[in-house]
């Protein structure tokens, strides 16, 4: 028995498909991709010109400024790096083109990496953000404390509650998408150790 | 247009000549049937894909197996990934074929299900050489497709050889 007569002679059993359907998947597909990006596109922008009209229309004094100045960055930072992602996810559809040059590992280090930076300047972008939102809401904490009719700790509970889920949120995604990627890295590693052709543990 | 075209064209001219090889390259990564058929539409579309950038710098079978093992490897880090661990229900094995509906190849069949049982069980690259061998590709062809050298390929088909040597011609159970 020649193994290789036995492998060539085996019976197809998935038919292929045409140019037709081939097209109609790859259509969807990229429609799909598109639809994210432009719902990411469309949020990212409503939000920073919902910003923006706020700092021009109602915003006159210097701290004022700083602080929704500040509001504005941490928006526009998000919408450069969501432009920015678009770009480049629809770049790194050249996978399939990719493919055939260079190797997969390859390919999922870069994106693994690619993916780490766009959680890092989204983590910056949304602190500078939340640090100017907590500076343009100050004065009117202090302007309550300043007038303690009732409960000022209950008059101004939204902001702790708002204050308070915001540093949770932050703290369990943070540590969630951390633990998520060293988990990825670590099976990258494994996957490129076992992707060469003379593993250190090969005897 | 005529871009298009051409890839089209090329996609024809490669599944007409290496349909049934990629066919085989998918059994050899996937054994669930039904995640058999979607890979092999992924590995399909991506090839059609790839074509819209094959500049003929290598043959085109190369090019089709490169990316073939590329998305087949992709799918193989996904799994991983998703920490997918294959199990089957009781009615999946009743559905699975009854292998006494092929008693004129039952020789020929158990032969094939020891060869995937191998196959499924090396590391990625060790597959890759194997499937590249048994396709009949010589050490350039497979180092090309694989990334590593010619002599690092003729050492792994030499081991290839020898196992599937064992496994075939003495008749050791796998």
């Amino acid at each position: 028995m020649n193994p290789k007569d036995i492998w060539q002679n085996q019976k197809s059993e998935n038919p292929a498909m045409s140019v037709q359907e081939i097209r109609e998947k790859v259509g969807k597909l990229r429609a799909k991709l598109r639809r994210e990006m432009v719902f990411n596109l469309v949020v990212s922008i409503v939000c920073t010109a919902f910003f923006i009209r706020v700092f021009v229309l109602y915003v006159h004094s210097v701290y004022d400024r700083i602080s929704w100045g500040l509001v504005v960055a941490g928006a526009f930072y998000m919408l450069g790096r969501v432009v920015y992602e678009s770009v480049q996810t629809m770049r790194a559809e050249r996978i399939y083109g990719d493919a055939g040059i260079s190797s997969c590992l390859r390919f999922y280090r870069w994106a693994l990496e690619r993916k780490r930076q766009h959680v890092r300047h989204m983590a910056f972008a949304a602190v500078v953000l939340v640090a100017g939102a907590i500076m343009a809401i100050l004065p009117a904490v202090a302007l309550a404390l300043q007038h303690p009719e009732g409960n000022i700790w209950i008059r101004l509970a939204p902001f702790w509650i708002i204050l308070g889920l915001w540093g949770l949120l932050y703290f369990l995604m943070r540590r969630r998408i951390r633990h998520e990627f060293r988990r990825e890295f670590a099976m990258l590693e494994t996957l490129e150790r076992e992707y060469s052709p003379f593993p250190q543990n090969d005897k | 247009v005529g871009q298009t075209e051409r890839q089209d064209d090329l996609f024809r001219e490669a599944i007409a000549r290496y349909g049934a090889a990629l066919d085989r390259l998918v059994r050899a990564y996937e054994a669930d049937p039904d995640k058999r058929r979607d890979l092999s539409q992924e590995v399909q579309l991506a090839v059609w894909r790839s074509l819209e950038r094959f500049e003929a710098r290598c043959s085109l079978r190369t090019w089709i197996y490169r990316v073939a093992h590329n998305t087949a490897s992709n799918y193989i880090v996904r799994q991983r990934r998703d920490g997918f661990s294959k199990l089957v229900t009781l009615e999946d094995v009743e559905a699975s074929p009854d292998p006494t509906d092929h008693q004129g190849n039952v020789e020929e069949h158990i032969a094939i299900d020891r060869l995937l049982q191998l196959i499924h069980r090396l590391r990625p690259m060790d597959r890759q050489v194997m499937l590249l061998y048994l396709e009949d590709m010589d050490a350039e062809s497979i180092g090309e497709i694989t990334g590593i050298s010619a002599g690092n390929v003729r050492v792994l088909i030499h081991r290839v050889k020898s196992i599937l040597t064992r496994q075939f011609h003495e008749g050791r159970p796998t």
